[in-house]
């Protein structure tokens, strides 16, 4: 059987930049590690896990299961530059919904990379049979929301003040929604 | 003159050969909306059945993208793996082959199309994808045809347009047999012969009945272990066996 790592696809970004997209395997460990290991406090404030901590990488590792979360990674270089993730929930109310995460190098924003990365897990979430894709961020990442919007995910909810800044201020939260199918001819 | 409607038989020969045993003699010809190739592993001996057995076909987007690799720049990573190697396995008789099919056809009965009758690649798989279809349909963008013939989406589906312009998808009866109105305008989906998505493992496919305005929908059971262990033995990726065990 093919090695998930011989899926390989190259990707041009705006300044013509050639990146490597492929799923992380577990020969990733120390990539994703030095990748997480660089990035600043005002990046890693936003992210789920504490990725920092060796101990949380190990764990994703030995817990690879491409079928709960598909990760895949972008390279230059042998480097890692960005890490985006397609969770899904194989039974019940939520079987036919994805959930998108995503961090990008800073070096790499405003360069296609995010949206190079979203279009792909959507395109795999329509060849997984997902219907619809989600994702929620703090409303005042004006990047990401612009980047999610690039990719055809539209905003449906901000709650406000539901999470918390690295300083303990109140944080508001926008959940955008895609629609798969509807967005599938337009990759 | 009664038609058996294939789509999406996708290098599965196992599959095929079941559907066209399946067929027997109740047909007067075969007509396939699209690809042939691409995801399984016998990518030459189904191009070769199709040609052996005068099946009329049209062009999908992995028929395409194994002609013009270009074409798979789009693909997404399990996909594209799986047209590099069916073009490195395919002849260059059978490329040709692909090459030559029509991308669309109109005949007196309906019009056939992969995607959409606008292009390979679009989906018809929601209410408003339908509703632009059928209207344009009546508006005769395409001709006089009221029917629609399409694939791509590996789901068996009926949609349907009243005199008013209600468009709704039609359900499907257990017996499979649905009655078409003549004053109606219809996008019919003869599901998957190789990759079905229905939830249902078994090949889909309908018998269009241009006389009595039926099509009758067929599901028919193929040696899926003998798929799965080509999938293997040519080194493609394991989920595309896994979704032939679900029809996912």
């Amino acid at each position: 059987m093919t090695k998930l790592q011989d899926l390989t696809k190259t990707g041009k970004l705006k300044d013509g930049t050639e990146v490597i997209l492929r799923p992380m395997t577990r020969n990733d460990r120390k990539a994703v590690g030095d990748f997480f290991g660089l990035l600043t406090a005002s990046v890693l404030q936003y992210v789920r896990n504490d990725v920092t901590d060796p101990k949380v990488l190990d764990q994703w590792f030995d817990q690879l299961n491409y079928d709960r979360v598909f990760p895949l990674l972008a390279f230059k270089d042998d480097k890692v530059v960005a890490n985006a993730t397609l969770h899904r929930v194989g039974y019940g109310w939520r079987k036919h919904l994805g959930t998108l995460r995503i961090v990008v190098e800073p070096a790499f924003h405003g360069k296609g990379l995010g949206t190079l990365m979203i279009n792909e897990l959507v395109d795999l979430s329509h060849e997984f049979g997902l219907e619809k894709l989600m994702v929620e961020f703090p409303l005042r990442a004006h990047g990401a929301l612009a980047m999610f919007k690039k990719a055809g995910f539209s905003p449906r909810a901000v709650i406000e003040g539901l999470m918390k800044g690295r300083h303990g201020e109140d944080l508001d939260i926008v959940i955008m929604v895609m629609d798969v199918a509807a967005h599938a001819d337009k990759i | 003159m009664r038609v058996a409607v294939l789509s999406d038989i996708h290098s599965n020969i196992e599959a095929f050969q079941a559907v066209v045993s399946d067929l027997e003699h109740r047909t007067d010809s075969i007509l396939n909306l699209g690809d042939l190739v691409g995801y399984n592993a016998s990518p030459n001996e189904c191009v070769e059945l199709a040609r052996d057995i005068g099946m009329q076909s049209i062009q999908g987007n992995h028929d395409q993208a194994a002609y013009d690799l270009s074409l798979a720049e789009n693909f997404n990573i399990f996909a594209r793996k799986a047209i590099l190697w069916t073009r490195s396995v395919l002849s260059k008789n059978n490329i040709l082959f692909l090459h030559s099919l029509p991308v669309n056809c109109r005949f007196t009965y309906a019009l056939a199309c992969h995607g959409s009758p606008e292009s390979t690649n679009s989906y018809i798989a929601l209410p408003f994808q339908a509703r632009a279809t059928l209207k344009k349909m009546k508006k005769g963008f395409w001709g006089k045809a009221k029917i629609c013939l399409f694939g791509h989406t590996h789901k068996r589906k009926i949609w349907h347009m009243d005199v008013r312009g209600k468009v709704a998808p039609l359900e499907i009866p257990s017996d499979g047999t649905v009655k078409l109105n003549e004053d109606d305008f219809y996008l019919l989906n003869p599901g998957s012969v190789g990759q079905p998505r229905n939830g249902d493992p078994r090949s889909s496919y309908f018998i269009f009945d241009t006389q009595e305005n039926t099509i009758r929908f067929r599901l028919v059971e193929y040696d899926l272990s003998e798929t799965i262990k080509k999938i293997k033995n040519a080194n493609l990726p394991e989920f595309f066996a896994e979704r032939l065990v679900h029809g996912t």
